[in-house]
């Protein structure tokens, strides 16, 4: 290792990607706020509660070859926990939600009495999506259960839950879900600086992720999610149990889209079973499909876009919105399967003709929603690929 | 006895419709490996197509019949064409066909609803099929009936197809071995479309069967497609054997455990009775023995 | 090395020799006839003595070099590490059936530490199936045992630990993968916890070690997936080597490959048996002449006959089953 004074520029930044790609996200984060109305922040941290449930698809898709289509089922278990958790808080001990009220029950059941202690709800929202994750994965992946078959079930098992929420309404608020939320672990929901406080907590979570995928990524456990992906017997017969290794990668997704699921609550304000159904859970991979289901960070970039672009058309052109939403899927994946992962080759091409500065001129440009994602090609560099290839 | 029966009966028409939902994705699915999403998509256009006719054609009778062909070819064309333009140059990524066919599902479902409106139609069945009919006491839905012969005799031709022609035996001959059919002078490109346009047709047949019982919308697949995927899943690839003893095991199942619960808890359950099954034949009921371990 | 030793030593000799002759000669004086044959029979007496003893010279030389072999062997068969001379496997009354149909029939079989053994048999024969059953990949009944171990009824992860390395009869390895990550993913099959977690690094003694031997050191930065045919069953060997696998089952690792390769493989095989039990499954006659220990007929699930490769070829039993066999 060089010392830091003999390194040049462009060394410094090779050897310190992570920490540079880092630091440029924190800072575009802490930022935000200052360049956007607090609208725009809360569109921008309801992205974020879906960029997380990316980078965990991310991990289980791209690299472990788990193509699950029942994410929602996580994003949703993590919501109902919060859910129930901010309800019980708002209405305080001893009384029942309005909804409740209206068919008689007077005294609330005990998968919501458990929820009640901040504590619970808050290793809730990971442990019940994670826990459930864990089940499902070792039922099936430790009888070989993949592929098509896994990908089957866990639409049956998403669409299983929302009719269950949609039939237990009882309990569950039924299609109308859980809504009308006054406060957060105490704090006035309605407040701007409350807004903006969740905007970071969903930011640096968002992060935090990322970051957790990264180093996975690098680690040995990185090629041994891609040797189970790719040829799960040999592992096997390597004295691996491809079962654990792939309970693990999909268990830690499930956590992150139950993180998600939970921010979504107090950002949007309402969780219904329209919001975790079949079609929202695969939508849920289309910007993992755009960014690219093997690169880092394309998942995040590829959900801020998409979401972004749903908040620009489908309003005024709600039915060519859908359109578009088709189009994403048959066309990237038929022509352009790695999404924007593939347009990876020109990055050196691009680096020569622009001069590397150009980087951080394409992180600097902020701007609503694209200021994160423009954070993609200068963040981008914390690529293990690239990294690795760096340290070989 | 007196409970037993008619739950037996709803068990069957269950099964009669997933098996009808399920045929055309067994097909594709087990003999091409290709994952179909759009399946249910391609049910709607047969249910529209019921619809369109029962308003074209004065006598229902008729009106019925002539959709069930008319279904079936537009089913049919619109599988054709999905292979032809997409699924034929993905043949060696059969896990991302889902995700290329769910794009497809949102686009038909998005012209249905642009095209016929966001308001369910129904298309008016026979006479002959509205009304009861009586058997040992008992009566049943007509239209159930309807659906579960034809169900029957889906099942009969297509096996008869697989079984007894050319064209079948060159169905099966690229789904075991695909190289060797090419060599053996099977155009596997043409048995593919043929298998797609049959599979697709009759998910046509499906959706104007089933538009019988259900209002016709643009979400008319949505309802059938996880549990059809059910099937084809605990039934075993490339088996119709397989889907037929799943969908009725399934439907009796589900008719079973819905009436003393609820529709919901129905459905549950019949997830995980499919999980619970696969930890003992994780290749579903009728598997084909490979040696080769990749 | 051994060569240009040699010739210089002889080099030495022959200076040391003239030397010698020439002394005689320039010490003496013309003198008379008689005197003049006796010097040249001295010279000639010397001649030859200076051949004997260079001739004696070269063979210490070639004595030392066999030596210096022999030690080379023993000590690469120190550093391929491999296991105790009382590691064996024993198989007793393996039987493998599939939906009524038998594969392995009753099946007995034992293999000594230290042995190449060849199983070969025509088509269906059983041989597969055996290292299937052993691994656990296929239910069997009877036994297998290796170092006293029971293998079956155990899953395959868990036989892997016992010391039992297997490889397919298609090349996998992980393609996506450079050659030195698809060997550190073997070598680490016994980490745990936060083990797993830890960045990846550089190549270990060991896997350094064991991707020369297999001749793999030049590729290791490459994807596995762009290697040539027969360098991916030498990384396959590799993994199971790194894993100081003490039994390793090979399924035809020369099958597709080219001669020069198959030549290196066979030798390759052959140190891995010195302190290793080797069973391969082959179809290649030519291979088998030229590598086997010891053989093993198969036919429908029975042993045929067995013994070293002459016996095997003039046995008519087996003659007959693969002349009429067609294998």
């Amino acid at each position: 290792m060089k010392k830091l004074t003999t390194m040049s520029p462009a060394e410094f930044a090779a050897t310190y990607k992570a920490w540079i790609g880092t630091v440029i996200a924190v800072l575009l984060i802490l930022l935000a706020p200052s360049v956007m109305s607090v609208y725009n922040l809360g569109l921008l941290s309801k992205y974020l509660c879906y960029a997380m449930v990316a980078v965990g698809i991310g991990l289980a898709w791209g690299q472990g070859g788990m193509l699950t289509l029942g994410q929602g089922l996580f994003f949703g278990l993590g919501a109902y926990v919060m859910a129930i958790h901010m309800k019980l808080s708002d209405i305080g001990p001893g009384q029942v939600p309005d909804f409740m009220a209206q068919y008689g029950i007077t005294e609330v059941p005990g998968f919501w009495e458990l929820f009640r202690n901040p504590v619970i709800a808050v290793i809730g929202v990971a442990a019940v999506p994670g826990a459930i994750a864990a089940l499902l994965g070792l039922a099936v992946f430790g009888r070989g259960v993949r592929g098509a078959y896994f990908a089957i079930l866990s639409q049956a098992l998403v669409a299983a839950f929302s009719v269950l929420l949609i039939g237990q309404s009882k309990t569950t608020g039924g299609t109308n879900g859980l809504n009308d939320f006054k406060g957060f672990f105490g704090y006035d929901l309605t407040d701007d600086a409350n807004k903006q406080m969740i905007f970071y907590i969903c930011a640096f979570l968002t992060l935090a992720m990322v970051l957790i995928v990264w180093w996975i990524r690098r680690s040995f456990m990185g090629d041994l999610i891609i040797g189970v992906r790719d040829q799960e017997n040999r592992m096997k017969f390597l004295g691996y149990n491809p079962a654990s290794i792939k309970v693990f990668a999909f268990s830690l997704a499930a956590m992150f889209a139950g993180i998600g699921g939970a921010m979504f609550v107090p950002v949007v304000g309402i969780i219904s079973p329209s919001d975790i159904g079949v079609t929202p859970s695969i939508l849920m991979l289309a910007g993992v499909v755009i960014g690219g289901r093997t690169t880092l960070l394309g998942p995040v970039v590829g959900t801020l876009l998409v979401r972004f672009a749903e908040t620009q058309l489908s309003e005024a052109y709600p039915s060519a919105w859908t359109y578009i939403e088709g189009l994403i899927f048959i066309l990237i994946i038929a022509f352009v399967p790695m999404g924007l992962g593939q347009f990876k080759g020109l990055w050196p091409w691009v680096k020569e003709k622009i001069g590397l500065g150009g980087a951080a001129a394409a992180g600097a440009a902020a701007g609503a929603a694209e200021a994160v994602a423009g954070a993609g090609p200068a963040a981008k560099t914390t690529s293990p690929t690239t990294a690795k290839a760096v340290n070989a | 006895m007196n409970m037993l029966f008619p739950q037996i009966v709803a068990g069957l028409s269950n099964g009669s419709i997933l098996l009808l939902a399920a045929l055309g994705l067994s097909l594709t699915f087990g003999q091409m490996g290709v994952i179909n999403n759009a399946h249910g998509e391609f049910m709607m256009a047969g249910a529209y197509t019921a619809y369109v006719m029962s308003t074209l054609i004065g006598n229902k009778g008729v009106a019925l019949a002539v959709a069930l062909v008319v279904g079936f070819v537009v089913s049919g064309l619109l599988g054709l064409l999905l292979d032809v333009a997409l699924l034929e140059r993905m043949r060696s990524r059969p896990l991302d066909t889902l995700l290329v066919t769910f794009g497809v599902s949102l686009v038909l479902q998005q012209l249905a609803r642009d095209i016929f409106g966001a308001t369910p139609v129904y298309a008016a069945a026979p006479e002959a099929l509205t009304n009861p009919v009586t058997v040992f006491g008992y009566s049943f839905s007509a239209g159930r009936l309807f659906i579960f012969i034809l169900s029957i005799v889906c099942v009969a031709a297509l096996y008869a197809v697989l079984k007894l022609t050319p064209l079948g035996r060159q169905i099966r001959a690229t789904s075991e071995n695909r190289d060797l059919a090419e060599v053996s002078g099977i155009s596997t490109r043409t048995v593919d479309h043929v298998t797609f346009f049959l599979g697709s047709g009759i998910a046509g047949i499906a959706g104007v069967a089933l538009s019988l019982l259900n209002s016709i919308s643009f979400n008319f697949g949505t309802t059938f497609i996880v549990q059809a995927f059910l099937v084809v899943v605990a039934g075993g690839v490339g088996q119709l054997k397989g889907a037929v003893i799943a969908s009725f095991v399934l439907g009796l199942c589900q008719s079973a455990i819905e009436l003393p619960t609820s529709a919901s808890i129905g459905q549950v359950a019949v997830f995980l009775i499919v999980v619970v099954f696969l930890q003992f034949r994780p290749q579903g009921l009728v598997a084909i023995r490979s040696r080769n371990l990749a | 090395m051994n060569d240009k030793m040699t010739t210089s030593g002889t080099e030495e000799y022959q200076t040391v020799a003239g030397a010698g002759a020439g002394g005689v000669a320039g010490g003496g004086t013309p003198a008379s006839a008689a005197e003049l044959e006796q010097l040249r029979a001295e010279m000639v007496q010397m001649r030859d003595e200076a051949k004997r003893m260079r001739d004696e010279a070269a063979q210490m030389k070639a004595e030392i070099a066999e030596e210096r072999t022999r030690l080379h062997d023993q000590l690469a068969v120190l550093d391929d590490r491999g296991g105790q001379w009382n590691d064996y496997l024993e198989i007793q009354g393996l039987h493998v059936e599939f939906d009524g149909f038998v594969a392995v029939k009753n099946l007995d079989l034992t293999v000594e530490h230290g042995d190449l053994r060849f199983l070969i048999g025509p088509n269906g024969a059983g041989k597969t199936t055996i290292i299937d059953a052993i691994t656990g990949l296929v239910p069997a009944t009877g036994s297998a045992k290796f170092r006293g171990e029971q293998l079956l009824g155990r899953k395959p992860n868990d036989i892997v630990k016992l010391g039992v390395g297997r490889t397919f009869q298609t090349a996998s390895v992980v393609e996506e993968l450079s050659v030195l990550e698809n060997l550190q993913l073997a070598e680490g099959f016994r980490k745990k916890g936060r083990a797993l977690f830890r960045p990846m690094g550089g190549a270990s003694q060991n896997v350094e070690y064991m991707m020369d031997v297999c001749n793999l050191t030049e590729d290791a930065h490459k994807p596995a997936g762009i290697l040539p045919h027969g360098k991916k069953q030498w990384l396959e060997i590799g993994m199971l080597l790194v894993q100081d696998a003490h039994l390793l089952l090979l399924d035809e690792p020369v099958a597709g490959m080219t001669p020069a390769e198959r030549i290196a493989t066979g030798e390759l095989l052959k140190r891995c048996s010195k302190n290793r039990t080797v069973i391969i499954v082959e179809h290649d006659m030519e291979f088998m002449r030229q590598f086997a220990d010891s053989v093993t007929v198969l036919n429908q699930g029975e042993i045929l006959a067995q013994g070293s490769v002459e016996e095997i070829q003039s046995n008519d039993e087996v003659v007959r089953i693969y002349l009429g066999g067609g294998e």
